[in-house]
């Protein structure tokens, strides 16, 4: 198997002191870290992190203040890590706040980024920064119910065209990420002209701006309305879907997000893109 | 400020504009296209098009007709390379008949209909998901005339947005089918009914567990099945109360109509009522409702008249008052 690099997302800045005593990030540590040993099946044993994610890619009620930043940072470069910091789609106000931790950031982190908007600040304000296209950003169908993948075929992944490799080069993004859909095959992953990263081992299907548990503290009349600050419900409590989608898909959703999280197959498909170098950085997170 | 509505049928032009849209946007689905790709997916929607060449040729004739624009959506979140060729194509044909502009979401498309069809106009879909004034930048630089906004933004948003646009004109939602996801951000399928249908009213069975997957409290839980009853009420709201009417044929459902004074203020140049695939008679009357009120906002009255006399249309305070039917709930937090 090629070399591969392998980030570690982490949402939540009260989790950071977790992965504090280590002194290097190993497959081992992943997967106590998620909960969940089946996750890194696809990796060897004695593989170890590159990369470490912070903040959220779906909520911008989850965006890090400046001292939980600089403690990933810290924490990071003990570790040996490259930071990434997660964006999420961002109104102006967010904006600001992305541009204000960008200039926190050492000159080696990247920034990931869902929004074009969010990237075509960055490239004017730090033109010098590594941008990565996240997922929202890759558009595909990934509906977890889909009984086969002529379901799939009205709308192919986005990053087959020469109009996107154009953009990301306008955007000076030099790696996607992509998450594995239903009935995926390892041409979705031919992507010219970039790195690319999968997420795993959940793939997300959509997310709003109205989130159900956010409103779970306010009143009526103010419930379910976009831009409402919440009090991060969403880190301490998940929803996880009782029964398999009938093509065998199990659901979860933290937040204003749902997910699904791979099957064999899936998990398959990947360890056949990184044998095949399409894929050169895996990135791991819960839901 | 216009009022862009939908249509799906050629004779719904003369009425819609003759009912005060100045703006009418329309799918269409060729039967070259079918043939072609064996597939209708022209545009995010499969029904609720036109049905071929000859009628979005006449439904660009009939709508200037009757002094309307005419625009075709091409919005899609994205289109595979094997279609980028077709969708100029169509795209130039639309042009060609006098059609008015294209509102596209695939921002590949958009700067591959620049560079290709310089002179037709294009505006950024809602699909796009455009939530900020970089965004806007960006878009600008792509050579579009108009950014339509998602749904779920704030009236403060909106303003900065409008605020920061210069030279790129802003669409507003006003009325009707709210989407539970973010605009761009739903990669699932509206599955037939027997397959679950839209993937955020399937009821799929779910149980709630702390962040590491243990068990909640039994209060927690209480908290949380409270909250979800109020969600489902919202998701009621969200759909059209069910997709119902007054008594008048009026419709239910997302309305902005209280916000309008204020998107007029902010320099929103359009406000747009959603659903192509709408029955007819649920179309001729949401742009009567928007238009009555865009009226008394251009004929000067205050914003609280306008709000009072937009909340009386429809004469069912209680759904108002609830907060879940409003597009833009904060203009009656206020």
């Amino acid at each position: 198997m090629p070399t591969v690099e392998i980030g570690l997302t982490v949402v939540d800045p009260r989790r950071l002191p977790a992965l504090s005593a280590l002194p290097a990030l190993k497959a081992c540590d992943i997967a106590e870290f998620l909960g969940d040993d089946a996750a890194l099946e696809t990796l060897p044993a004695d593989a170890a992190a590159s990369h470490l994610y912070f903040g959220s890619e779906f909520c911008e009620h989850l965006f890090p203040d400046q001292a939980a930043l600089e403690r990933a940072i810290e924490l990071s470069g003990k570790l040996g890590l490259t930071l990434v910091l997660a964006t999420p789609a961002a109104n102006d106000a967010l904006v600001a706040k992305i541009g204000q931790a960008a200039a926190l950031l050492p000159e080696s982190a990247e920034i990931l980024v869902n929004d074009w908007g969010v990237a075509h600040f960055l490239r004017a304000a730090y033109p010098r920064r590594h941008l990565v296209a996240g997922r929202q950003l890759a558009k595909m169908i990934k509906d977890p119910r889909v009984p086969s993948a002529a379901w799939l075929k009205p709308y192919p992944g986005s990053y087959g065209t020469p109009g996107h490799r154009r953009l990301l080069e306008r955007l000076g993004i030099g790696r996607i990420e992509l998450d594995v859909p239903p009935f995926a095959t390892p041409d979705l992953y031919s992507v010219a002209g970039v790195d690319l990263s999968v997420c795993l081992p959940y793939a997300y299907v959509a997310k709003g701006r109205i989130c159900k548990i956010g409103s779970l503290r306010r009143e009526l009349p103010e419930k379910f309305a976009p831009g409402r600050p919440c009090h991060r419900e969403c880190l301490g409590v998940v929803e996880v879907g009782a029964a398999a989608s009938s093509a065998g898909l199990v659901s979860s959703a933290r937040g204003n997000s749902t997910f699904y999280r791979h099957d064999a197959a899936m998990a398959a498909l990947v360890r056949d893109t990184l044998a095949q170098g399409l894929v050169t950085r895996l990135v791991f997170s819960g839901v | 400020m216009r009022v862009t509505a939908p249509i799906s049928r050629i004779d719904e032009i003369p009425a819609l504009a003759a009912a005060g849209a100045d703006e009418l946007y329309c799918g269409v689905v060729p039967k070259e296209w079918i043939a072609r790709f064996n597939t209708g997916a022209v545009n995010r929607r499969y029904f609720g098009n036109l049905g071929g060449l000859e009628e979005l040729q006449r439904a660009v004739e009939l709508a200037h007709r009757s002094a309307a624009r005419l625009f075709m959506v091409l919005n899609a979140q994205s289109y595979g390379g094997g279609y980028q060729d077709a969708l100029v194509e169509l795209a130039g044909r639309f042009r060609d008949f006098g059609g008015d502009a294209v509102i596209v979401a695939d921002i590949a498309l958009i700067a591959e209909l620049r560079e290709r069809l310089p002179d037709l106009a294009i505006h950024v879909s809602s699909v796009a998901g455009c939530r900020n004034s970089a965004g806007i930048g960006l878009y600008r630089e792509l050579g579009v005339k108009r950014v339509i906004l998602p749904r779920d933004v704030t009236l403060d948003e909106v303003g900065a947005m409008a605020k920061a646009a210069e030279g790129v004109e802003i669409e507003a939602f006003v009325l009707n089918d709210g989407c539970v996801f973010e605009e761009g951000t739903c990669h699932s399928i509206h599955l037939p009914a027997k397959q679950g249908g839209p993937i955020c009213v399937d009821n799929r069975a779910f149980v709630y567990r702390d962040g590491r997957g243990g068990q909640i409290s039994a209060r927690t839980a209480r908290k949380l099945r409270d909250n979800d009853a109020d969600y489902q009420r919202w998701l009621w709201y969200r759909f059209g109360c069910g997709f119902s009417t007054t008594a008048e044929g009026h419709p239910f459902g997302p309305c902005g109509l209280c916000a309008i004074s204020r998107l007029e203020a902010m320099g929103v140049a359009s406000i747009k009522i959603a659903g192509r695939e709408g029955a007819s008679e649920r179309k001729l009357k949401s742009v009567e409702m928007v238009r009555a009120v865009v009226d008394r906002v251009h004929a000067g009255s205050p914003h609280q008249e306008v709000s009072a006399f937009a909340v009386g249309i429809r004469n069912t305070e209680e759904h108002c008052r609830a907060g879940f039917m409003c597009y833009y709930p904060e203009v009656r937090w206020k």
